[in-house]
């Protein structure tokens, strides 16, 4: 039971990941493959905070919201410049130098070893010591991610998005300034991931930069493609089966390392399936 | 009003358009004619900001519409949509904060344009020829008091060219100024209070239609082609 | 002044590679313009391929002819089968790319579930020559002895040879090279083969002189890209020159700040240069 308690910790963190990345890839058009980077500094930020500068859980999540509002303005601008074809190859670009500086600047983030005894939150006197307690909490903050997607999408904000996906040029002409909408939307995907990287860390209890490397954001990338582009629904869905489908794997009696290698050539011959008969994913509403 | 003067565009070592000045007053449907490749849609381009110009004056106060001569819609989007982006707030923080919006004005312009059944079809289910229409729309719906309409009637059915002019002919009612990109002659005979006439990237020709078809020069330039 | 003499062969050594790898992302590239991601399973299943050969015993030769066997025999039926087929369904560049990370992660998954995770090395012993006080290793010595064999040779197919000529027709315009009775989808085979053998060769020789790892595709493949890139995407002989600029700038920035940082400043420069100058330093 604890462990399922885990599992559905973990599934719904990534759900609310990749609702975020769907507003950004699946909804506007902007292959970002970098998601992973946000993700962790805002774990690091909120780790770093709690643990060294005594901030309370939600001071800390703000903190790092700042800093990551800060680098997704950074990232989302230099970023517009690349021609677009190699915006995917840029982004790849950021996430492997945030990865690198989580690594290396050893003095801010203890580098390769981590941070640990990262403690649970503490909100108006609640500490969210048990594990059900904590699933509560993401779930709750998964259902604010997808009141937030749902309003940005059916907002008039949301339709110069769809704009934008589909041809961002013509919307000169008629008095928009796409950037402008861009950035924003970047922005607010980028704070939802640090959100989600604080309660990663703060449940999990402990970090290193493994988990925010380049093939993090590939796996974000991969659940919205599964589950399906500019889908709410296929967003949580793929991250549940992304996340749940190897556990149930190992039930099948396969030796840990098989199972969990297994998943992969699964997943990635789903891709290829989809690509060829689905782009859209399984609940996908958009085919690139 | 449209008012441009001198302006020059080049793209590396190719003149397209070469020092052309007009002036389209409210109320007015200026031609903009020419053989192929004469400047005509890159002029536009430059006057509706998709294209940097080399030199030149550019006063259309007021905004503009316009509609493109290959057709360019949001394919995922619907019809309904293409007009609402018109009407909703424009600036990041308006859109923002617009959630439910009033779609009244903009199924009257569908209304307006004949694709009142069409409002939910998405735009890549349309034929081309309907596609002009949710362009026809989008412009109009701008509000601006200005228009620039490159070939509009390009594939479209004969009851559909009717509406479309009539379109024109309400706009110009109610005071825009409108520059009208078109081949046929006899739409421009129709349509338009003057023409103004580019070969080669320059003005060969201004003034009323008929003097202006009269002009040697003119007949030339098309003869040529 | 032997530190700067050791640190040139090494960044030589490394540009080889590197020019290696940009050679054989170049050719797939300028053919199919998309950022196609199954030149890192080429890169790895070449290794891999060579790890299992020498393991049953295989010489050298050998395993390497096995490694490029299995390479080309994948190259050819990805190409066939998945890539024609996606393209006549008119996918777009995204669609083939993910297409490709799919078959990516095939690749890694039966890699891992066959020899496992863990790194491995593809030999016991390594041969070091001496020229003065600068050190160098066999597998460093033939990585710019390939690599500069390879460029000579790409350099004479694409001038001199009806084959060359052809493929230079369809990276320009593809329609236009259908039109002129190029048998384009044969061509393309054969070039996604040689590509792919390029790539194994790569694999093989930062095998060799490294480890072996299911995820080392990945790694590889961003390296040809930014190589490629800097001297300018598609074109496949000046990459060497993308090669030597990546291959130095980061050895000079594990002099300055240290080893950690070298992807780091690989990707900077990537940025850089997609900012400023975005069609290569090199292309007109």
């Amino acid at each position: 039971m604890e462990y399922i308690i885990h599992l559905l910790i973990i599934a719904s963190i990534y759900s609310s990941l990749a609702i975020s990345l769907n507003l950004l890839v699946g909804f506007t058009g902007i292959l970002s493959v970098t998601h992973a980077a946000f993700y962790g500094i805002g774990a690091y930020a909120t780790a770093i905070s709690m643990k060294t500068l005594g901030f309370s859980f939600l001071a800390s999540v703000g903190f790092g919201m700042l800093i990551t509002l800060g680098f997704a303005l950074l990232v989302g601008f230099v970023l517009s410049r690349v021609r677009g074809d190699y915006y995917a190859l840029g982004s790849f670009g950021f996430n492997v130098i945030v990865y690198s500086i989580l690594l290396n600047w050893d003095a801010l983030t203890k580098g390769p070893l981590g941070i640990f005894a990262i403690p649970r939150p503490t909100i108006a006197g609640f500490t969210f010591t048990s594990n059900f307690s904590f699933l509560l909490l993401t779930i709750l903050v998964c259902l604010l991610l997808v009141v937030i997607s749902y309003y940005i999408t059916r907002s008039s904000f949301g339709r110069v998005l769809k704009a934008i996906r589909d041809d961002e040029l013509i919307l000169a002409p008629f008095g928009y300034t796409a950037s402008y909408f861009k950035l924003a939307i970047f922005s607010i995907a980028a704070l939802m991931a640090s959100l989600c990287g604080a309660l990663y860390a703060t449940y999990i209890s402990f970090i290193d930069p493994s988990s925010f490397s380049l093939n993090e954001s590939i796996f974000i990338l991969t659940i919205i493609i599964l589950g399906g582009l500019a889908s709410i629904r296929g967003s949580i869905i793929g991250a549940m089966v992304l996340v749940l489908l190897p556990e149930a794997l190992r039930f099948v009696g396969l030796p840990n390392e098989i199972a969990a290698q297994l998943r992969v050539v699964l997943y990635g011959v789903a891709l290829v399936y989809l690509m060829y008969a689905r782009p859209s994913g399984l609940f996908g509403k958009y085919s690139p | 009003m449209i008012h441009v003067t001198h302006i020059t565009k080049s793209f590396g070592g190719i003149q397209a358009v070469r020092d052309v000045s007009f002036l389209c007053e409210p109320g007015t449907i200026l031609g903009l004619i020419g053989p192929n490749g004469s400047g005509k849609s890159t002029l536009v381009n430059v006057l509706t900001g998709m294209l940097p110009k080399d030199r030149g004056l550019i006063r259309i106060p007021g905004g503009f519409g316009r509609t493109f001569q290959d057709v360019y819609v949001w394919e995922h989007m619907t019809v309904l949509e293409h007009i609402l982006l018109m009407t909703q707030q424009r600036s990041l923080m308006g859109s923002l904060l617009e959630f439910r919006i009033d779609d009244g004005p903009a199924r009257l312009i569908l209304q307006r344009v004949g694709l009142s059944q069409y409002a939910d079809t998405h735009a890549k289910q349309l034929s081309y020829g309907q596609r002009k229409l949710p362009e026809i729309g989008r412009a109009i719906a701008t509000g601006a008091p200005n228009f620039f309409f490159d070939e509009p009637f390009a594939g479209l059915f004969p009851e559909m060219i009717e509406r479309v002019k009539n379109i024109i002919r309400e706009e110009k009612a109610r005071g825009a100024s409108i520059v009208l990109i078109e081949h046929d002659m006899s739409v421009i005979r129709e349509l338009c209070d003057r023409i103004i006439v580019l070969d080669a990237g320059v003005v060969i020709g201004e003034g009323k239609v008929e003097e202006v078809l009269a002009n040697d020069r003119v007949i030339e330039a098309y003869l040529g082609e | 002044m032997e530190y700067f003499l050791q640190v040139g062969v090494q960044t030589l050594v490394l540009a080889s590679l590197y020019a290696i790898l940009a050679l054989g992302y170049n050719l797939l590239y300028s053919m199919n313009r998309f950022f196609d991601i199954t030149f890192a399973a080429y890169c790895v299943l070449g290794a891999y391929g060579y790890f299992a050969a020498h393991a049953q015993g295989a010489s050298m030769l050998l395993s390497c002819l096995s490694a490029f066997l299995v390479v080309g025999l994948m190259a050819f039926l990805c190409e066939r089968y998945l890539y024609a087929a996606l393209r006549g369904r008119k996918a777009s560049g995204v669609v083939l790319m993910v297409a490709s990370l799919g078959v990516l992660t095939i690749v890694q998954g039966v890699i891992a579930i066959i020899f496992t995770s863990n790194i491995q090395v593809l030999r016991s012993t390594t041969n070091v020559f001496h020229i003065g006080d600068t050190v160098i290793t066999d597998v460093g010595i033939a990585t710019i002895v390939c690599a500069l064999l390879l460029y000579l040779v790409a350099w004479y197919i694409l001038r001199a040879t009806k084959f060359g000529v052809q493929l230079r027709a369809l990276s320009d315009n593809e329609e236009l090279a259908l039109a002129t009775g190029i048998r384009v989808a044969y061509l393309r085979q054969v070039a996604t083969v040689a590509a792919a053998l390029i790539g194994a060769l790569a694999g093989i020789l930062y095998g060799l002189s490294t480890s072996i790892e299911p995820l080392m595709g990945l790694g590889l493949l961003l390296k040809a890209i930014i190589a490629a890139i800097i001297a300018g995407l598609g074109s496949i002989v000046f990459g060497f020159a993308g090669a030597i600029l990546l291959a130095t700038s980061e050895n000079m920035a594990v002099w300055y700040i240290g080893g950690g940082w070298k992807d780091a400043v690989a990707f900077l420069i990537l940025i850089i240069v997609l900012l400023i100058r975005p069609q290569g330093i090199l292309k007109k």
